[in-house]
């Protein structure tokens, strides 16, 4: 399985105290995305030279520039399999998106650390899109039975979405929009595979969460969140114990896109503020679905 | 709740209230003084008798003469007689504002106190009258012999390598049989033992009959001569009381406070001056049998137990520090053991929130959810107390491990900080050394020198058989280990010899009845014959973290870093300036907090070799030392004296407190912080140790009420920490929280009238509550950090 990295979340993504095993490679490409370094499956270096540490004294093979500004030749890096900037020098300059573990360690760290999840806590499988590693991700799901809380987040966009109905205790979707032309245009894939398998999952009985991520100019016009709140209403319809969770578009990942050389494209988008938010959840209620503002 | 409150629970409460306000009036502390003058006196008088002045019965007779003479008042409100005021001065450095890390010399002169009191024609202290009694406690043979000790040690004092001193205070007494059967019956008990120190023990006891009867008479003579009816009522049942106790057993609530307190007030005093950290124990325990509802009712109960908690206090800043108070816990079935009484401790405290006493409390698996929820509202309001929490599942194996016997665990309680002793059982000496592994690891890296002073305080590298520094460093970690072996003998010699001192001159047969005297017949602090069920000494050690990262870097230094080890050692010698280069590759290294194991385990292994080390030394009595991983704000201290360090911290800069990461170097979070600290060896720590999580108080945002919140914390924080969930062998056994953010405390120094409108603004530091707005700025900033610490 290759991860991009892991780490804890409390009450967030899902209950309880979680560690979150991030995905590595994704087939949406969503304008908004906060972790760019999930969307290749090959492992990448992260470069952030304003950390201070002399970048150049770490890589022996001169993919650093040799003036300021310091700039990263990423052909070196493709091909470099030692990385002495991260393993031997630890330079805080370089970090690493991209390792390989197996569900076996994925077993044996779990037994390790699981006196941290508490009674309600345990393990989400991010991403990414943590579907496209299927066969590892339920072989894992196979090895945790018993021994944790299990939950996966993913688009929905599978064709072989239902295998992870009956392989986790919880299911975490996003519901980014619903017309395909819009998604295409933001997301570069359609969205009607991922809403049939949304409503699929509600009529499961699956534990479910459904993600709404409001972002400016993309679902925040009455046609899209109008269509939104007719999905919803169907899959509360089908399930009524499904949580709604609203996050609102955010720039934390900024950041992340000048350190792998990528252009960010929603700089001049503003992030939804707390009230258009809670509009969108009143109309919600309206329709006696209850949303909870979670970002 | 109100309208069923009686007339005289309301006038308790009222009264509580004024004796608190008095005590925070309380400017200037001299009746410590008057007690050591009376002392003086009395000691002259003897010694013209030809009396040993070294022998129990000289100091019972003393501690009769101290409790007949010593000034005594009741304040306006109180319903118990009683204070602590004769045992402590106004001087503990750490919660003095005036307190600087720089001029910090260590507690090695008994008679620095009297720099601390100014004549005053108010109390009558004229300059002579301090300077007669200082002079003569410096001349005395205690004082003189104990100087003789440090000037011996100083070379490794001066800089701290390790540290020692002679232990007072520090111990659990144990109230009950006094408690049930009053002071006649055990004065009997003692008297019919035949046993001289059994007289000695029972003439002691006198001194608190004296106390009582002293007491009762000025509340007879107040009584006369007031007109509130409020105060006349308190006056008249305290007088009711004291007829019956501390000479006969406690028969309610109101009885069991005032014996407690009286008995309290007589230990200190023989122990005087300052006998910091005497913990109260279980202290719901204690009062349990007391408390009927049919006699006292509830609101009456906090009340009672309030008055005894003002008991506790000395003057504004109450300087009587480290007294612990806990609650909760399981007996020997690990069945629960709270109680209503422990609820109202818990509803006296948070009605109180002073800085002193400070509350613990013991959890363990079965620990019911009402109790989290109870300590809610203590986590979650700003500026209150907050309880530190100790697992009762994890002490209960380790005490077992160390021989306690099962029947003795229960009662198992803290003094000072965290460090575990039996109740009325356990003489542990516990802060007689302390040692700086830091400052180790600076002699192994520098030829056995200083970096500060370059003083030569150990062998240098030739003779522990290197032929120079490629070698050293080569092996560092074995030749650390040499170093601490070479230290620690003298260290314990030292410690050894401050106890025996102490010992042969001080001898306390009143506190020795509460401490296990009725059965051995013998002083706590006899050094031939062990006088309580259990001894040991007690070495506080500094400078895990440090210690391990700095191993870690110079192994990745020399082997992954290719440097001469040579130019390591001129980087620390220059604090690292011009060595840039170096400051960034140490500084980048993984650091033990974060879950890497690759630098954890050198604090797994550094902690099991000192915890070995240290446990292997022998006491006086051949019992061993106890390792105790606590740093009482000593970090600061001790860091004061320790050169740059292999890890990148610069010189003089604080050591990691107690077993916690180095500050801001714990970057991962607080679940790979803990997952670290799994990884120690706490079934060694056989002394204690210290650990601190800042929490922001965002982690409970969005729950309204504060039953909820401590559930939450019980959950998320608690429960895993202390593996409740998960049947580890070895797991944490002590943590302490600030909740708080560093944005917060910043606001309240700013505006305290708006942050904290009654000048109390409480946080914890070690085993103690402070008030933070009291701090000097040094302590107040090491707070700010380890809170910010691991965000």
């Amino acid at each position: 399985m290759r991860i991009f990295s892991t780490g804890w979340s409390n009450g967030f993504d899902g209950p309880g105290r979680r560690w979150v095993v991030y995905l590595k490679g994704c087939n949406f490409r969503c304008k908004w995305c906060a972790n760019p370094e999930s969307l290749l499956v090959d492992p990448q270096i992260l470069f952030y030279p304003e950390r201070g540490a002399n970048p150049q004294t770490a890589c022996p093979y001169g993919a650093v520039s040799k003036e300021r500004p310091w700039k990263l030749d990423r052909t070196i890096c493709r091909t470099c399999s030692d990385r002495p900037c991260i393993n031997k020098w630890h330079n805080r300059c370089f970090e690493l998106a991209g390792r390989d573990i197996t569900p076996k360690k994925i077993l044996t760290e779990v037994r390790r650390i699981k006196g941290l999840f508490g009674k309600s806590g345990g393990i989400t499988f991010g991403g990414g899109e943590a579907l496209l590693q299927l066969d590892e991700l339920l072989e894992t799901a196979a090895l945790l039975q018993g021994e944790c809380h299990r939950a996966v987040e993913t688009n929905a966009s599978s064709e072989n979405f239902e295998h992870v109905l009956d392989a986790f205790d919880l299911l975490i979707t996003d519901l980014k929009c619903v017309s395909d032309s819009t998604a295409l245009k933001w997301i570069g894939a359609k969205a009607g595979r991922s809403v049939n398998n949304i409503l699929t999952a509600a009529s499961s009985g699956i534990d479910m969460t459904i993600r709404v991520p409001l972002v400016k100019g993309f679902n925040d016009g009455p046609k899209e969140l109008g269509l939104i709140k007719e999905v919803l209403k169907d899959a509360k319809a089908r399930n009524g114990n499904i949580n709604i969770e609203v996050l609102r578009m955010h720039h934390i990942g900024r950041p992340k896109y000048k350190a792998l050389d990528m252009v960010y494209n929603m700089k001049d988008t503003a992030e939804p503020s707390e009230k258009e938010t809670l509009k969108f959840i009143d109309m919600l209620k309206q329709e006696n679905i209850n949303a909870q503002l979670v970002s | 709740m109100e309208q069923l409150m009686t007339n005289w629970t309301k006038i308790v409460k009222n009264g509580a209230e004024m004796v608190r306000k008095y005590k925070r009036s309380q400017k200037t502390v001299s009746d410590w003084f008057f007690v050591q003058e009376i002392k003086m006196n009395e000691r002259i008088r003897l010694k013209a008798s030809g009396v040993d002045l070294d022998s129990p019965m000289a100091h019972a007779d003393i501690l009769c003469a101290v409790a007949k003479q010593m000034p005594l008042s009741i304040p306006f409100g109180a319903v118990i007689a009683g204070s602590q005021d004769g045992a402590f001065s106004a001087s503990y450095s750490l919660i003095n504002p005036s307190f600087k890390v720089e001029d910090f010399a260590g507690y090695c002169d008994p008679t620095a106190i009297y720099a601390d009191i100014s004549p005053s024609d108010q109390s009558g202290l004229t300059e002579e009258r301090i300077y007669k009694v200082r002079k003569y406690w410096e001349l005395a043979p205690y004082v003189r012999q104990l100087k003789d000790v440090y000037n011996d040690y100083e070379d490794f004092t001066d800089e701290v390598v390790f540290f020692f001193e002679p232990v007072t205070g520090h111990h659990i007494p144990d109230m009950r049989k006094f408690l049930k059967h009053g002071i006649k019956n055990m004065m009997e008990k003692a008297q019919v033992s035949g046993n001289s120190y059994g007289k000695a023990m029972a003439r002691a006891m006198e001194a608190a009959l004296i106390l009582a009867e002293r007491y009762k008479q000025l509340a007879e003579t107040k009584y006369s001569s007031i007109n509130d009816e409020d105060e006349k009522e308190r006056l008249s049942r305290m007088i009711s009381v004291l007829e019956t106790v501390p000479y006969n057993g406690a028969a309610d609530l109101h009885q069991a406070v005032q014996t407690y307190a009286l008995l309290w007030q007589i230990m200190v005093i023989e122990q005087s001056p300052n006998p910091y950290a005497i913990s109260a124990g279980n202290i719901d325990r204690v009062l349990a049998p007391y408390y009927s509802p049919e006699n006292t009712n509830r609101d009456l109960a906090v009340e009672l137990v309030r008055h005894l908690l003002c008991f506790f206090q000395v003057g504004n800043r109450c300087w009587a520090i480290s007294q612990n108070v806990l609650v909760g816990g399981k007996d020997t079935c690990n069945e629960d053991t709270t109680d209503e009484m422990t609820y109202i401790v818990l509803d006296a405290f948070f009605a109180t929130n002073d800085p002193q006493p400070a509350l613990s409390v013991k959890l363990h698996k079965k620990t019911p959810d009402q109790l989290y929820e109870q300590l809610g509202k203590f986590f979650f309001t700003p500026g209150h107390s907050t309880p530190s929490l100790f697992n009762d599942d994890m002490m209960f194996r380790l005490l077992s491990s160390q021989g306690i016997d099962i029947n003795d665990l229960p009662d198992y309680s803290i003094a000072g900080c965290q460090e575990p002793l039996i109740m009325g059982k356990s003489s542990l000496n516990t802060t007689n050394t302390w040692l700086n592994i830091a400052k180790i690891l600076e002699l192994a890296l520098n030829d056995g020198k200083s970096l500060l002073s370059g003083k030569q305080l150990v062998p240098c590298w030739k003779e522990f058989g290197y032929e120079g520094i490629k070698e050293a460093y080569a092996d560092l970690e074995k030749l650390f280990n040499r170093i601490l072996d070479y230290c620690l003998p003298k260290m314990a010699e030292a410690g050894n010899r401050c106890t025996k001192l102490l010992g042969e001159k001080n001898p306390v047969p009143f506190t020795s009845s509460l401490m296990d005297g009725m059965n051995t017949f013998r002083d706590m602090r006899d050094v031939e014959k062990q006088g309580t069920k259990y001894n040991g000494s007690g070495c506080l050690i500094h400078g895990l973290s440090v210690v391990s990262d700095s191993l870690y870097a110079v192994k990745e230094f020399l082997g992954n870093g290719n440097w001469e080890p040579e130019k390591l050692r001129n980087a620390l010698n220059n604090d690292f300036a011009g060595y840039e280069d170096i400051h960034a590759f140490v500084n980048s290294l993984p650091k033990y907090g974060n879950d890497q194991q690759c630098v954890d385990e050198y604090a797994m292994r550094i902690a099991g070799s000192v915890n070995n080390a240290v446990s292997s030394l022998k006491n006086n009595l051949g019992n061993p030392f106890l390792a105790d991983w606590s740093t009482p704000s000593t970090h600061l201290l001790y860091g004061y004296k320790v050169g740059a360090t292999p890890d990148g911290r610069k010189a003089k800069e604080m050591l990691g407190y107690g077993i916690d990461p180095t500050v801001k170097r714990d970057n991962s979070g607080l679940a790979e912080r803990i997952l670290s600290a799994w990884k120690l060896p706490f079934d060694r720590m056989t002394g204690g140790y210290a650990s601190h999580i800042g929490l922001s108080p965002k982690e409970a945002a969005g729950i309204e009420d504060m039953e909820t919140k401590g559930r939450k914390l019980k959950d998320e924080v608690i429960e895993p920490l202390f593996g409740f969930e998960c049947e580890k062998e070895v797991s944490p056994y002590y943590v302490y929280f600030n909740i708080d953010s560093p944005g917060h405390l910043r606001k309240v120094l700013a505006e305290p009238a708006k942050y904290a409108p009654n000048g109390i603004y409480i946080m914890r530091i070690h085993g103690t509550f402070v008030n933070f707005l009291d701090l000097s700025n040094d302590i107040q900033e090491d707070i700010i950090a380890r809170i910010e610490s691991g965000k």
